[in-house]
């Protein structure tokens, strides 16, 4: 890691240096006019051009040392962010119930309006971070065991999430389960929706009859699990 | 000259830092905890003065990859042996690219121990290794 460089003071070096061996360029022009006399200008020449040499080359060490005053050292720092896609349905454990109540007397219809064939008291909370700040994850959804009854429909609604850091994803229109994977929110980034209850996509589930032609009342509950995965 | 420069003053750095998040420490939802302090061991030395030197250390850093929203923070841990001193550098200061004075002191130091801290990720980062050098200039006065 040691790096030891010192271009301010090799460029005064090469100034100096250079300087001092062009000082006999003059001896190149004849102008004198006997031979002896040029040989004694010659060597007179190249003793102070010597001299001079030696002189800057004196002053140009004394120099380099002179501003020699300083030295470096370095290492490393690395910090690592581990690629991940967490995520929580809050309250956990929570079991969820939805009933559509039976009519009172022949002919009526089943009473869909009371409330008790819609739940959102679940909120779905995640984190992900993404190697690529373009890509997008996608959390999916579906039935992983039981089945819906017959005639009947559970239908999923996630909010656009009020909290949250990061680039969280787009919610999808209603859908109903199935046993099959849909996609739920889509577009997730780098996010965290932050944690627990209120925080993140707030989710309702909807219990509807589809067509009353088709219900079997082979038991009075049915437990279905539902299973949400986020991924690339 | 081989003679006159090894006289020169010198700063040796040893060790290196790296910080990592352990994603089983993050709830869902959650984030990477704001900042995060070292635990590596890195301490410098400064040495081959001139007698009764008065130094100066400076620190920057040369990035190769880090995100900038990362901030560093250098402090040192311990006073370091030896028979000079050092003045300051005990709060954490902000690294940047330029150099910013770290410590000045009095005369050869060794085993100053240095505590980095990092703060500003979070899950908006990319995924991966971020990297920079950490450099320590020393000016003898």
């Amino acid at each position: 890691m040691k790096k030891l460089t010192y271009p301010q003071q090799m460029n005064y070096w090469k100034l100096k240096f250079g300087w001092g061996i062009s000082r006999p360029q003059p001896l190149n022009i004849k102008l004198t006019g006997g031979y002896s006399k040029l040989r004694g200008i010659l060597q007179i020449n190249n003793l102070i051009s010597f001299g001079i040499t030696i002189t800057f080359i004196l002053v140009s060490v004394l120099k380099l040392n002179a501003q020699h005053n300083w030295d470096d050292d370095d290492h490393q720092l690395s910090l690592t962010i581990p690629e991940m896609s967490l995520l929580s349905i809050v309250p956990a454990n929570e079991v969820i119930k939805l009933e559509i109540t039976l009519p009172e007397r022949a002919g009526d219809e089943f009473n869909q309006t009371d409330g008790n064939n819609i739940n959102s008291n679940t909120w779905i909370n995640y984190s992900s971070t993404l190697k690529n700040k373009n890509g997008q994850k996608k959390l999916m959804v579906q039935v992983t065991s039981g089945s819906i009854p017959n005639g009947m429909a559970i239908e999923l609604t996630a909010e656009e999430t009020k909290t949250g850091k990061g680039r969280c994803g787009k919610p999808s229109t209603t859908i109903r389960l199935s046993d099959k994977q849909q996609t739920l929110i889509s577009n997730i980034g780098g996010a965290s929706t932050g944690k627990g209850k209120n925080y993140g996509h707030r989710l309702t589930y909807k219990l509807i009859l589809v067509d009353i032609n088709k219900l079997e009342f082979k038991e009075p509950d049915t437990f279905i699990t539902v299973t949400y995965t986020i991924s690339d | 000259m081989a003679q006159l420069e090894s006289r020169a003053q010198e700063i040796r750095i040893q060790g290196s830092v790296s910080f990592s998040f352990d994603q089983i420490r993050i709830e869902p939802g959650g984030d990477f905890d704001l900042e995060a302090e070292s635990t590596d061991k890195v301490n410098l030395d400064i040495k081959k003065l001139t007698k009764n030197a008065y130094w100066t250390v400076m620190v920057s850093k040369n990035d190769v990859n880090w995100d900038s929203q990362v901030k560093i923070y250098v402090r040192r841990t311990s006073s370091g042996d030896g028979k000079g001193f050092a003045n300051g550098g005990w709060n954490y200061i902000l690294i940047n690219n330029l150099n910013s004075t770290f410590l000045t002191g009095y005369e050869k130091l060794n085993n100053i121990d240095l505590q980095y801290k990092v703060e500003g990720m979070d899950v908006s980062m990319e995924a991966g290794t971020y990297y920079t050098d950490i450099v320590y200039t020393l000016f003898e006065d």
